[in-house]
């Protein structure tokens, strides 16, 4: 042996070697993808006032939309909260059903829940929002037509629609986070003198309660950021949410209607991207608020 | 060896466990005196823990476990169909190898049965944590600390509170299986101190293989192997004058 050979890098030190600089190029990308979109979504979302000179308070506060009428008015208060309305009123539904489900899954009776229930929670977190869209457009619209009146279309349509679509998803992350309470806590509660129902409140939920939150607003989000078969339940005329039959607009229904239709560069077109820049930022709050809860959980 | 009837408080008579079909403990029959420690011996694998959840019935809690036979609590068999098992685990309580204590205070850790078993009145909860934080010799410990998390305390400070836990629900029997194996040596001892001051008011029973622990802290022990009671005898005499080959040979360390 002699110390030429030695001073050259082994094998390993070699693939050791190009193994991070493949991380590294991997995980450039992402952060990448992030800056660009922020960065494309930010410029153009602020053209709205910047260039074109609508006041931010009146965009967040008037619920008028016609860009291109002589006098252009953009306004984005009633797709915000009908975005918002249908969003909560989704989750209200959704979630409670979704944290019962998951007690089935995990306490109840783990055999059906994990030979039944989860594969059809997995198959439904699999099935396109379109086919959601469909469902709602042929056979809810119709039903609330003939039950309510009206059109059918509109926030109750919508909102039912979304409490479906991330029932799945809630039901999905609620299984895991009350999986992830350690066996232990049961069996020590159960020696205590618990019933099924006690080791369940006292235990199980409150443990998992930090996780649940975090189960709920994963779900908040994706309604949040639904367009297609929201727009296809929704009826797409700008107005405020009165009650729950009025045929509106959410924020990304919108874009979906308009985005083809307007030309870029114009306050139309602009403004349809500042209603980007409020999803933007709506799913950073959310992602923001979902880590609070994360921290928590490690404190506890 | 007959003790009189007044004086046990439990007795196991001809208990059979499946699991899975495959019997693992053959017809055990065996009297737990009262206010005296049992340690329940033997090498891995024996069927002691198994024996030890069937005095509480939380083999009920694993689906695959079949009991058969009856065990007398006082005057009770707690195998019959109507025993209210909730408060048969409030009497027979349990101490675990791993400290499980749940992830809050040491307080609500300390009240937890009591308040599943609608206990809300707060200057009795609050008395009962201190006297049961005491019986478990770690009041001095933490009695500053009550509201802080008791998964921040050490190992055997958790074990202490575990079993505060379990005092505090006034058990007539403590169940302990292997609840040093997983501690200190210092714990330990501390730990087998208490013990023994407990058992002027309660019955004990503990699962151990470590046969010093045993030496030193029970009354009675009884040997298992592979799903037999082999020998039960006063700890003296099971010491001293084993009566079966296979007890010999244990002792004298030819497997285990």
């Amino acid at each position: 042996m002699n110390l030429v050979e030695l001073k050259s890098p082994s094998k390993e030190i070699r693939q050791d070697h190009w193994g991070k600089i493949l991380c590294y190029a991997a995980t450039g990308v992402l952060l990448l993808l992030l800056l660009t979109m922020m960065y494309f979504v930010f410029s153009k979302g602020i053209r709205t006032f910047t260039v074109d000179g609508v006041k931010v308070w009146k965009f967040l506060t008037t619920s008028q939309w016609e860009p291109t009428s002589t006098t252009p008015k953009v306004g984005a208060l009633a797709l915000i909260s009908t975005s918002f309305l249908t969003t909560i009123l989704a989750a209200v539904i959704a979630a409670p059903i979704a944290i019962i489900i998951a007690i089935y899954v995990v306490v109840i009776d783990t055999k059906i829940g994990t030979k039944l229930i989860q594969p059809i929670v997995e198959l439904l977190l699999g099935i396109p929002s379109v086919v959601y869209g469909f469902v709602g457009l042929t056979m809810l619209v119709p039903l609330i037509r003939r039950s309510f009146g009206g059109t059918g279309f509109g926030i109750l349509a919508g909102m039912l629609i979304l409490a479906l679509m991330i029932l799945p998803t809630i039901t999905s992350l609620a299984i895991e986070s009350l999986r992830g309470v350690d066996r232990s806590y049961w069996n020590f509660a159960y020696t205590l003198g618990g019933t099924t129902w006690q080791v369940i409140t006292h235990v199980i939920l409150k443990i998992a309660a930090p996780n649940l939150i975090i189960a709920v607003i994963y779900g908040i989000a994706r309604a949040f950021g639904e367009a297609l078969a929201v727009q296809m339940v929704i009826g797409n005329t700008i107005q405020m949410p009165i009650n729950l039959l009025t045929p509106t607009a959410t924020l990304t229904s919108k874009l979906t209607t308009d985005i083809g239709n307007t030309v870029a560069g114009t306050l139309a077109n602009d403004a349809l991207w500042s209603l980007a820049l409020i999803l933007l930022l709506m799913s950073l709050a959310f992602n923001l608020i979902a880590k609070r809860f994360a921290k928590r959980r490690v404190k506890s | 060896m007959i003790t009189m009837k007044s004086e046990q408080l439990l007795r196991v008579e001809g208990i059979n466990v499946k699991y899975n079909n495959r019997e693992v403990l053959h017809n055990l029959s065996l009297t737990f005196p009262k206010h005296q420690i049992t340690a329940i011996m033997g090498p891995s694998g024996c069927g002691k823990s198994t024996f030890l959840r069937c005095l509480n019935r939380s083999n009920d809690l694993l689906p695959e476990v079949e009991v058969h036979g009856k065990v007398w609590l006082g005057d009770q068999n707690i195998y019959q169909p109507r025993t209210n098992i909730y408060q048969l685990r409030a009497r027979v309580g349990m101490v675990y190898q791993q400290p499980v204590p749940f992830p809050f205070t040491i307080f609500e850790n300390v009240v937890f049965g009591l308040k599943m078993a609608g206990q809300t009145d707060a200057k009795l909860l609050a008395m009962r944590v201190e006297s049961s934080l005491k019986a478990a010799a770690i009041w001095d410990e933490v009695k500053d600390r009550l509201q802080e998390p008791a998964q921040a305390l050490s190992g055997g400070q958790q074990q202490r509170v575990c079993l505060a836990s379990v005092l505090a629900m006034q058990p007539e029997v403590i169940l302990l299986d292997e609840p040093t194996s997983a501690l200190d040596p210092t714990s330990s001892a501390s730990i087998e101190q208490t013990l023994i001051a407990l058992k002027k008011d309660y019955t004990i029973i503990i699962v151990t293989h470590n046969l010093q622990q045993a030496s030193r802290i029970s009354d009675q022990i009884a040997f298992m192997l592979n799903g037999d009671l082999i020998e039960t005898a006063p700890t003296k005499t099971f010491f001293l004058q084993p009566q079966q080959p296979q007890t010999q040979d244990y002792l004298a360390g030819k497997f285990g």
